[in-house]
Parts: structure tokens; sequence; C-alpha cells
């Protein structure tokens, strides 16, 4: 049990970081901008800082961490603490409690416009980790109030690969049409998996049972597990990994295009994350946990009593199953944008709507967004986000992109109360996209009021 | 570039004023992590013994249906009444000679007008105490000794009054000797299967002796199911703890609520680790006309004791 709750604390804290950055969407110029879209460039050709040429971490959900930590005499507690009442820590749940992170972290990139001025391609190499969880309230409930009952779709995946990728983009329809893509190439570091479809608590008073139908897989380079001789019962910490190599390959494409439905109006739509890693059997751990325990009560009668083996509730036990090549897709996600500009291109109206697929469910969110660009070196942007028909969030904006620097950053943690730790309170959604690198080579002649009166030559 | 300035001074000043410090995370807390609250209630089963005929036995070790057997003759069909029907006080048996008289008086008036009352005690008188007759019906075989004994108990007055002062005599030995505390009934318990981590769950928040009004407390309680027809006063005690309790249990009554009996933290680490259980059965009442059902012995026991604990308030366990 202690074990159990050690698992959904480190995820929960695990999570409690920070996914795709709408308020850097409409952000024109900065190098990150083709990750939303293929078929968006920035002003310039670029080579990145390695390792902070682009940062992306994105947090998503439905509950937000003062549903989950609450401030008590001068202390941070859980919801779990004796001090939260079942009524305020069951108040601001939902029926599935969802948590994403996707975080990427660029290692390596490059881009350039070719002789035109319009086509572009790039080269990146990003480090990429996401995770995703689903706590039901029911689960909740068993623990505030003891309540008895059914726990279903409950579990946790993670999954870790490094991506390379090379871009594409190019005009169509007299410029009027671009269309972008992106191949990847995936190395699957680790993945792991837990789920439980049914664990059913029973507390009466003459039984206390448990019965859990779960599954656990876990794949990464020297993944072994050697199970308790005696039961063949295996826990998740009894998993060994020795990562020397990959342990999946995968392949995956992000296409995208813009159209200038009007000479100001652009319309975008990008599908990314379209693919999938095959992860490899022989790294993969695998097991199910299908315990069924009970307690009635000893037995105790002229013959004797009879034993049985203790009572618990442990449920992260497992028995090996034989492992199978597993093939993953990747969590894909949809931008669909509208900008309008304004003054020459000094202010523009954006409207963006995304849509990532977690593993446990859809993500939507919708976002309206200002941008300033009184000249071409100098972006901001400011954002309000509205997730999943619920909550908000403000972001702001900033991208630097003068002759010697290209510098991006957009957060909608600025304006929101949060913890020293950068961590969101009240907001279930949490944004940081950040870059720094080096303008080399051509510029884009994709924004008239851009084009310089040299490089029109 | 002034509003640049102004913009970055934004950034900062809005970066720090949106910090709050009651949320450092760095701070936070498990040490009072709980399954429910204050309110909850949590019942968790412990044991249940049963017990069957063939541990029910007297001193010299007849069974407990066999003792009342020969009781059954020598009670009247006049007896007091309650719900359950006409009992005898087996306690006023023993130590009430009034008592025991105005019993003797009943059967002896219904063996006077019930002929069927009549012939069981012949037959009893017959099977056992024939000897004890040789002197009021000399040169009686045993085997005519009912028919005999029935014929003059019935013709003659005379010998009739002889006869009532020697069943009397015999009935009152055997009522007045009836035992009331059966030998102790002894279980032995190897432990309780219970987990440790459950078991430091029921017990880690506990309440003191010295609390005066404690919300974190745990209670034996339990019910227990008496298919015999005597009512008992049955005190188990659970060692090498001191818990014990008292409790009456009715004749042919399941679910008998036994008293909730307070345990403390040692107590149920004691238990858990493993127990004996001594019962002192002590008989009340007996129902005569419910009579003793023996079989099937394997199905049900005659005695079924459930044990369960209740937990008040959250249960408690470390993150």
């Amino acid at each position: 049990m202690k074990k159990t709750y050690l698992l959904l604390a480190a995820l929960l804290l695990a999570t409690g970081l920070a996914a795709q950055n709408p308020t850097a969407y409409f952000m024109e110029g900065s190098t990150f901008r083709s990750q939303f879209n293929p078929a968006f460039a920035p002003l310039r050709g670029y080579i990145n800082l390695p390792g902070i040429g682009g940062m992306n971490v994105n947090l998503s959900g439905n509950i937000a961490l003062d549903n989950i930590l609450f401030a008590r005499d001068g202390k941070l507690v859980t919801l779990l603490d004796s001090s939260v009442t079942p009524d305020q820590a069951l108040r601001n749940l939902k029926t599935n409690n969802l948590m994403g992170l996707d975080t990427r972290i660029n290692i390596l990139g490059f881009g350039k416009f070719t002789r035109n001025h319009k086509n572009f391609w790039s080269f990146d190499v990003n480090l990429r980790a996401n995770e995703s969880m689903n706590l039901p309230k029911s689960l909740f409930e068993f623990l505030k109030r003891g309540q008895e009952g059914s726990i279903k779709n409950f579990g946790a995946a993670t999954e870790a690969y490094l991506e390379a990728g090379f871009n594409y983009s190019f005009p169509l329809l007299n410029d009027r049409l671009y269309v972008g893509i992106r191949g990847k190439f995936l190395a699957g570091i680790a993945r792991a998996q837990v789920n439980y479809d049914q664990f059913d608590i029973t507390l009466q008073q003459d039984r206390w049972g448990v019965v859990t139908q779960g599954t656990i897989d876990m794949t990464v380079d020297g993944a072994s597990v050697e199970p308790d001789p005696e039961t063949g019962i295996f826990e998740f910490g009894d998993i060994d990994y020795k990562p020397r190599k990959p342990a999946g390959y995968g392949f995956a494409v992000d296409l995208g295009a813009t159209y200038d439905v009007l000479p100001n109006l652009q319309a975008s739509l990008a599908v990314n994350d379209l693919g999938f890693i095959s992860w490899n059997k022989n790294s993969t751990v695998t097991g199910v946990s299908t315990q069924t325990a009970e307690f009635t009560g000893v037995e105790v009668s002229g013959s004797g009593t009879e034993t049985a083996p203790d009572f618990d509730f442990e449920m992260m036990k497992f028995t090996q199953t034989e492992s199978q090549n597993t093939s993953k897709m990747l969590r894909a996600s949809v931008n669909a944008g509208l900008e309008y500009e304004l003054w020459n291109h000094w202010v523009g109206f954006g409207l963006l709507y995304t849509a990532r697929f977690w593993e446990y469910k859809t993500m939507h969110n919708i976002t309206g967004s200002v941008n300033f660009h009184p000249t071409r070196w100098f972006t901001l942007t400011g954002s309000y986000s509205v997730l999943n028909n619920r909550g908000s969030a403000i972001g702001l904006g900033l991208n630097l992109c003068p002759g010697w620097i290209n510098f991006f950053v957009a957060t909608d943690l600025l304006l929101t109360k949060r913890t020293p730790q950068w961590i969101p309170i009240k907001q279930s959604s949490a944004n940081v996209t950040l870059g720094l690198g080096i303008p080399l080579g051509k510029r884009s002649h994709r924004i008239a009021a851009y084009i310089r009166e040299n490089d029109r030559k | 570039m002034k509003k640049f300035y102004a913009l970055i001074l934004l950034c900062v000043v809005s970066s720090t004023a949106c910090v709050d410090l009651e949320y450092d995370l760095s701070k936070v807390s498990t040490d009072d992590i709980a399954i429910g609250d204050e309110s909850s209630q949590f019942e968790v089963p412990l044991l249940k013994v049963y017990i069957s005929m063939d541990e029910l036995n007297g001193t010299d070790g007849d069974a407990i249906d066999e003792i009342f057997n020969e009781a059954d003759i020598w009670l009247p069909s006049q007896l007091d009444q309650d719900e359950n029907g006409k009992y005898v006080l087996v306690q006023q048996l023993v130590e009430n000679s009034e008592y025991v008289n105005q019993v003797l008086s009943a059967l002896l008036d219904q063996m006077a007008s019930d002929s069927e009352k009549l012939n069981q005690v012949a037959s009893l008188l017959q099977e056992k105490y024939y000897a004890e007759f040789s002197s009021l019906l000399p040169g009686i075989s045993a085997e005519e000794f009912k028919a005999e004994f029935i014929r003059q108990y019935t013709a003659n007055e005379t010998l009739r009054v002889l006869l009532n002062e020697k069943i009397e005599e015999l009935a009152r030995g055997y009522l007045t000797g009836l035992e009331v505390s059966l030998p102790s009934l002894t279980y032995s318990v190897d432990r309780i299967d219970l987990s440790d981590d459950v078991v430091d769950m029921l017990i880690e928040n506990l309440d003191g002796k010295e609390v005066a009004e404690p919300k974190n407390t745990l209670h034996m309680a339990g019910t227990i199911d008496n298919r015999l027809p005597v009512s008992i006063t049955a005190s188990p005690v659970f060692t090498p703890t001191e818990v014990t309790f008292t409790t009456q249990i009715e004749a042919n009554r399941d679910g008998n609520i036994l008293p909730e009996t307070r345990l403390f933290a040692e107590d149920l680490q004691t238990i858990v680790r493993g127990l004996t259980i001594e019962i002192v059965v002590n008989i009340d009442k007996y129902y005569p006309d419910k009579g003793f059902d023996r079989y099937p012995e394997t199905s049900q026991p005659q005695l079924a004791i459930n044990l369960h604990l209740i937990k008040r308030g959250a249960l408690k366990f470390d993150l």
C-alpha cells in the first residue's frame, strides 16, 4: 500500500513541472515555431545553441496544484492529510483526474533558407519525454472516506525518446500556400506503463477484500527482472536495467500548411507526431497483476485454525508474462490557427485550436492572442487560453531576433499564482518555451513587410 | 528602448509578485496521511470461533445434550415462559431449594394427571433407577418394572405417596447437581492473517488511555449465534492480553450482540501474533421444549462467535 502511494506521489510530483505552448504559436520569428507547424519558418536561417536552442515544457490536465496540496498551519500538506476533510479534498476533483507532461529539449538544431528566400529546411535533434496519468476520483474517495468500491482506469504512462528530424517547407499557389513536412527518425530510450482496469475494494465487517486486474510493461535497454523464486511475484522496484543503446526505433512525420485566405488573413493547420516507435521485446519486462485477496477473519474450531497469507492492499505485485514487440503510437497533436494582421503587420490577432491525444484522453485548448511586432526583430505576444471548457491561462511571449541573436521565451506562468518552484497553483496547465540561437544565412521573404530593400536583389 | 526596459521590469515584478510562499514545494509534509477522517468508522473481520456439540461437555465428559436429556424428564411442563418458550433457571435449581421444590411439586402434579409424563418418568426409572425401588416395589423384575410402576402409581394412593418421595429425591439429586459452569473451552490461534501495514493503519493514531474523550479508538465487537436451547453467560479471555468481556447470550438466537471492548495498540499487535482464547460458559436458562439439535453437526456449530474490529477515526499510515 505504501509503495503504491509512493508511486502516486512520485508521479504527481514529477508531473508537477510543466505541452505545446499556445502562446508561442503566433510568435513570429521564433526558430521554435516550425515545431508547431512544419510549414512555418523563422525570419532567418539559424543555428541553435546546443541544449538551450529550444526547450518546451507543457503540463496540461484537468486538476490544479491547489486541488492536490493544501496550506495548513504554515505547512503544505497533500489532500491525503488528515487535516484536509474529505469534502475539501474531493470538492474539485473530476471523475477522471488527468495530468500530462510533455517535454522537448533541443539538443542540436540548424536551418537555412534556400536561394529563393522562401523554401526553408532545417534539421534538429530533440530529446522528448512524455508522461500522462489518470487518477480516478473513486481512488480518492476510497482514500479520504474509506469508501469501498470499484476503481477503474487508473494508471500512468511515460516514454522518452530522441528524435532527429529533417524539415522542409516550400510555397505553392503563387506563395499563398506553404506546405511543410518533417520526417523524424526516433530512437526510444525508455517507456513504462502501469494500468489498472480493475481495483475493487471491499471493506465490510465480515470481509476485507481486494481484486486487482492490472498490467505493467517497461522497456529500456538491459531491462530484466528476477521474480521471487517462491511466489513468482515481482514488484516495480525489482526491475533492473542497464541502458546502453536505444530500446526501440520508430518514424514519425509532421505535416503542415499555411494558406493566405486574404492578404492579411492566414490560416494554418498542422498534424504533428504522426508515427510510432517499435519497442524491442528483449528490452521489455511485462507483468500482470491479478490479485484476489480477502480476509474474512481467522476461523477457529476444535480442529484448530487454518492460516492464510497475510492480507494486504498491496497491488503493485506482478507475475511476469512473456514480453512482445510493442509498437506505440506517438501522442499526435493537431494545431489549427487563424491570424489576421493589421497596420502593415504591426499587430496581429490570432486564434488557435489545439488537440493533443494523451494516453487517457484528448486534451483540447483554444487560445486567443494579440501579437505586436512593430519591427521585424521584435515580437510580443499576449494570449488567453481556455482549457477543455474549463480553467484558463494568460500567457506572454517575447521573441528577439536582431542580427546577432535569436532569443525567444513564452510562458503562461508569469501572471498566475505559482509556487517558488514556478508551478502554477490554480491553473491546470503550464507552458514554458525558451530558446537561444544564432541567426545565420539568408533572410525570409515570406512576409512582405519584412523584406529588406537590399535583400530584394 | 524605454518601453523595452519597462517590459523587462514588468516581467521581473510579476514574476516576484505572483509567488505564493505558502506553496513552497520543498516544505510538503507527508507526516499525517490518513484514510477517512474523525467521523470515519471502519470494521475489520477478526475471528470466528466455532464451538461444536462435542466440545460442550460436563466435567465428567458427558455432552451437554445428554446432561439435559434426563433433566427434560424430571422437569414438568408447567414452567415460567418468555418469548423463546418455557424455561427453567439452572442457577436457581442448583442454589435455591425453594425454587426446586416448586419445580418438583409441579412434576408430581403432572405425573398424577398426565399419563405421558408418567410413562416418561417410569421409563427413566426402569432404565437408570430400577434398584432404587427394590424396597417399594419388591420382587419386580427390571423388565416388568415400568408396567408395574405405572399400575401401582395409578391405583395405589398410599404407595404413590412413597413413590413420589423417592421420585422427588432422585429428581432433586439430579437437578441440583446440574453443572452450571461448563469446563472452560480453550482455543489457540497461531496468528491473525493481517499484514503489518494493515495493522499499522489501524493502530498508529489511536488515542491513549489518558485521553478523556478519545476519537481514534479501536474496539473488539461482534455477535454470537447460539443454536443451543440454553441461554448462557460467556466470558472469553484473550491471552496473553488482558482483553476480556462478559456477555449474556440468548438461547436459540443468531446475532447475540457482544459488548464493545476497547483495544489499545499493543493489544492488537499481540493478538495478531497469536493468542489463546479461553471461554468460560455459565448456563443461565434451559428451554426443555426447544431441544438440542446435534445434527447436522458439521454444517452448523452450536455456538459461532464472530469477532470484528471497529476502528473509529481515520486509518493512519506513513507515505
